[in-house]
C-alpha cells in the first residue's frame, strides 16, 4: 500500500500542497481529480522523489521510498517523453532492465506488450517515426513493461481517442485485478467515472474529498435532479436547490432530504411534467460540490 | 536492483546507441586511414633519395668500381657507381647533375660544391685499396695474398660507460608533445560536450522524468559520463593503434637505439591515461552546466564555462613552444583543471619526476569526486525545470532538498 501522509510543498509564496494525505490500496483504482494546477502533478512527482516535499511522509508497505521501492512502481509523467531516435523495442527493454528485470524477461515482456498494444510490427521503428497515437501507447508500455506493483499515471487519458480510452481502461483494470495499486489523475470526470473505485479530489493543494466513489455517492447530502415542465428545465423551489452544468447538460442539485414525492407534487402543480429524474450525484456533481464553494 | 547495476545499464545504452551511429563509425575509420596514410606518406618522403650517385672516369686503376661499392657498403651508404669513358664526360656528368661526384683518373674528386665527408672517404679509401692491389699484383703476389694483405683489421669496441641514448631532435619532440596535447584537449572537450548535449537532449525529450522515476540522478549522470567516455576511449585507442600500426608497417628509416613502436605505445598509454582523467573531470563539469539548460540552442550560453577553464592550459602550451616550458608551466600542471593537458605535455617533453605525476593525478581524482557530487546535485535540482536557463546556484539549492535514499 502506498501511503501519502500530510505532505506539504511551497514554491516561494505559492502553496502547492497542504497536508495532502491518501492511500493507494493494492488492487484498487484511485482517481486523483482536480483542476489544472490543483497539485496533482506535484503530488505524483513527490511520490518518486522528483519533488521534495517540505514536510510529511510517503511510504510503501510501511517503508520509506527508496530505489528498491521505485523500481516496483510504474510512472507515466504528464510530460510525455521517450528517446525519439531509439527503436521502440530497444527502448522498452532498456526501461524494463533499468527497473530490475533481467534481459530475457525484459525482452519477453516488451514483446508481450507490443503485441497487446498492436504494435508488434513497429517494434524496430524509431519512436519518432510512429504516429502520435502510437507514441502514446508506447508511453503506456514504458510505464508497465516491468510489471509494476503500483501504477502512477498522470493524466493518462488526455489526448486519447475513444478506442485508446477503452484499451487504457482495460489495462488499468487488468493491473488492478492482478493486485497492483493504481493512482491516476484526471480532470476529465465523465471519462473516468466508470474506472475509479476510489476518488481523491484535490483543490488548491488540499484534499477536499476522499473515499470510495459509490459510498460517496450514496452518502452525499444532495441529489441530482433533472425536471422539465412543459419542455423547459424547471428549477425546484426547495432548500439547497441550485442549477449546475451548461447547455444541454444543465440540471439541479437539491438536498438529499428533499424527497421525490414532494418534488413530483411541486412540479406537477407547476405544469405538465415532461421529464423527471432523481439520482445519486455523478462524479462530476460530486466534484463540483466539493470544489466550487 | 542496485545503483551500480543501473549505472552499468545506463552506460551500456549510451555506448551502444552512440557507437552504432554511422557518423561516429565513419569518422573513426576515416581518421584511422588518414593517420596510417599520413605516416606512410611521411616515411616515403623521408626514406627517398638516400641513394647517392657517383661516377668514375679517365684512367682509373683496375677494380676501382668494385672497391668503391665495397667501401660504400662498409660505411653503410647506398651508392650507385657509373663508369664514364673519359675524364671530360665524367666531369660533364657532374655538371648535368647526373651524379654527385666523380673520381677522375683515380686521384681527383670532381664535384659541384665539394664532396660530402662520406663521399670523400669512400673515394679515397677505394682509390687507396685499388692502387695498393695493383702494386701488389705487379709485385707478383697471388690474389689470396693480396686479399689477406689488404684485409681490414677487425677492431672491437669496448665501452666502459654506456652511451647515452641519443636525444631525439628536441624541436621535433616539442612539436610532437604539442600535437598530442592538442589531440587530447580536443578529444576531451568533444566528448565532454557530448555529455552536455546528451543531458540537454533528455531534458528536451522529457524522458528524464521517466528515467528519474526509477533511477537516481547520480546514476544517470555517472552512467552517461561512463558510457560516452568509453566511446571516447575507443576512439582515442583506435586512433592510437592506427598510429602504432602505421609506424610498424611504414618503411621508416631506422634510428639507432630508438624503437619507434615502443615509443609509440608509451605515448598512446599516456594519452589514454590522461584522456580518462581529463575526460572525467571535464565531462562532469559539462554535465553540471548542461543540466541547467533545456534546449540545445542554449548550449553556447553554458559551454563556455569548461572551454574557458581549459583555455589557460592551451595558452601556456603555446607560450612554451616559443620559449620552452617555464616554471609556471610546472606549477600550472598541478592545477587539476589543467593537469590533464599540461602533465602529459611535460611528460612528452622530458622527464617528470614520478612524484609530481602522482600528486597531480591525486588532485585530479579528488576534483573529479567533488564534481560528481556537485554535478549530481545540480542535476537533481534542475532536471525537471524546463524553459529558461536555471541559475547554477538555484539548481544547487533545490538539488539539496532531501537526500537520495537507496
Amino acid at each position: 500500500m502506498l501511503s501519502v501522509r500530510n505532505i506539504s510543498k511551497r514554491y516561494g509564496d505559492v502553496v502547492a500542497l497542504r497536508d495532502v494525505s491518501f492511500d493507494v490500496q493494492p488492487g484498487r483504482i484511485l482517481g486523483f481529480l482536480g483542476r489544472n494546477g490543483a497539485g496533482k502533478t506535484t503530488t505524483m512527482r513527490s511520490i518518486f522523489g522528483l519533488v521534495q516535499a517540505e514536510s510529511g511522509e510517503i511510504t510503501y508497505n510501511g517503508e520509506p521510498i527508496g530505489l528498491s521501492q521505485l523500481v516496483r512502481f510504474g510512472y507515466m509523467p504528464e510530460e510525455r517523453g521517450l528517446y525519439p531516435r531509439m527503436k521502440v523495442r530497444d527502448q522498452l527493454v532498456y526501461l524494463a532492465t533499468l527497473s530490475g528485470m533481467n534481459t530475457a524477461d525484459a525482452r519477453a515482456s516488451t514483446d508481450l506488450w507490443l503485441d497487446r498494444l498492436d504494435l508488434s510490427d513497429r517494434a524496430d521503428a524509431k519512436l519518432e517515426d510512429l504516429s502520435h497515437g502510437n507514441q502514446q501507447r508506447i508511453q503506456l508500455a514504458a510505464a508497465i513493461v516491468h510489471d509494476p506493483d503500483l501504477l502512477v499515471l498522470d493524466e493518462p487519458f488526455s489526448g486519447l481517442d475513444p478506442i485508446g480510452v477503452d484499451s487504457l481502461s482495460e489495462v488499468i483494470r487488468e493491473f488492478a485485478s492482478k493486485g497492483a495499486g493504481i493512482l491516476f489523475s484526471s480532470h476529465q470526470l465523465d471519462l473516468v467515472e466508470h474506472i475509479c473505485e476510489d476518488v481523491a479530489i484535490i483543490d488548491e493543494g488540499e484534499i477536499v474529498l476522499i473515499g470510495d466513489l459509490n459510498q460517496i455517492r450514496e452518502e452525499a447530502a444532495y441529489r441530482r435532479v433533472l425536471i422539465e415542465v412543459d419542455g423547459q428545465l424547471w428549477a425546484p423551489p426547495v432548500s439547497g436547490a441550485h442549477e449546475v452544468g451548461t447547455g444541454g447538460n444543465r440540471h439541479h442539485i437539491v438536498d438529499a432530504s428533499v424527497d421525490v414525492e414532494q418534488l413530483l407534487h411541486l412540479a406537477s402543480s407547476a405544469g405538465s411534467i415532461t421529464r423527471f429524474s432523481y439520482e445519486t450525484p455523478t462524479l462530476s456533481d460530486i466534484f463540483q460540490e466539493a470544489v466550487v464553494k | 536492483m542496485t545503483p551500480k547495476n543501473q549505472v552499468w545499464i545506463i552506460a551500456r545504452r549510451e555506448f551502444t546507441v552512440r557507437s552504432k551511429s554511422k557518423v561516429f563509425r565513419g569518422v573513426l575509420i576515416g581518421l584511422s586511414l588518414l593517420i596510417i596514410g599520413g605516416i606512410f606518406g611521411i616515411s616515403l618522403l623521408v626514406g627517398r633519395s638516400d641513394t647517392t650517385s657517383l661516377g668514375v672516369g679517365g684512367d682509373s686503376p683496375a677494380g676501382l668500381v668494385d672497391e668503391i661499392e665495397a667501401a660504400a657498403e662498409a660505411m653503410d651508404a647506398d651508392v650507385v657507381v657509373i663508369e664514364y669513358p673519359t675524364a671530360d664526360s665524367a666531369t660533364q656528368a657532374v655538371e648535368s647533375g647526373e651524379v654527385q661526384a666523380v673520381l677522375v683518373d683515380g686521384h681527383t674528386i670532381v664535384s659541384m660544391s665539394g664532396p660530402s665527408g662520406t663521399v670523400a672517404s669512400i673515394f679515397s679509401s677505394a682509390a687507396h685499396v685499388a692502387v695498393r692491389r695493383q702494386v701488389a699484383s705487379d709485385l707478383g703476389l697471388t690474389e689470396a695474398d693480396v686479399d689477406s694483405l689488404l684485409a681490414p683489421v677487425q677492431i672491437e669496441v669496448v665501452q666502459l660507460e654506456p652511451e647515452e641514448p641519443e636525444e631525439p631532435n628536441q624541436e621535433a619532440r616539442g612539436v610532437a608533445s604539442f600535437l598530442s596535447a592538442i589531440v587530447l584537449l580536443t578529444t576531451i572537450m568533444m566528448f565532454g560536450q557530448f555529455v552536455a548535449m546528451g543531458i540537454v537532449e533528455e531534458k528536451q525529450n522529457r524522458i528524464v522524468e521517466v528515467i528519474l522515476s526509477r533511477a537516481r540522478a547520480s546514476s544517470l549522470v555517472v552512467g552517461k559520463v561512463l558510457g560516452i567516455g568509453t566511446l571516447g576511449l575507443v576512439q582515442i585507442g583506435v586512433l592510437g593503434l592506427a598510429t602504432v600500426i602505421g609506424l610498424m608497417l611504414a618503411p621508416l628509416p631506422e634510428l639507432d637505439g630508438l624503437d619507434i613502436t615502443s615509443v609509440g605505445l608509451t605515448a598512446v598509454f599516456w594519452l589514454i591515461f590522461w584522456f580518462v582523467l581529463g575526460y572525467l573531470l571535464y565531462s562532469f563539469m559539462y554535465a553540471t552546466v548542461g543540466a541547467t539548460i533545456s534546449r540545445q540552442e542554449d548550449m553556447q550560453s553554458v559551454a563556455f564555462i569548461p572551454a574557458v577553464s581549459i583555455m589557460p592550459a592551451y595558452m601556456m602550451m603555446v607560450f612554451s613552444m616559443q620559449s620552452g616550458p617555464g616554471p609556471w608551466v610546472r606549477i600550472a600542471s598541478f592545477v587539476p583543471i589543467w593537469s590533464p593537458i599540461l602533465m602529459p605535455f611535460r611528460i612528452n617533453l622530458g622527464d617528470v619526476p614520478l612524484w609530481e605525476v602522482a600528486v597531480a593525478v591525486l588532485l585530479v581524482i579528488l576534483t573529479i569526486a567533488a564534481l560528481v557530487q556537485v554535478g549530481s546535485r545540480v542535476y537533481r535540482g534542475a532536471a525537471l525545470r524546463t524553459g529558461a536557463r536555471v541559475p547554477l546556484l538555484d539548481a544547487w539549492r533545490s538539488g539539496s532538498e532531501g537526500t537520495e535514499t537507496s
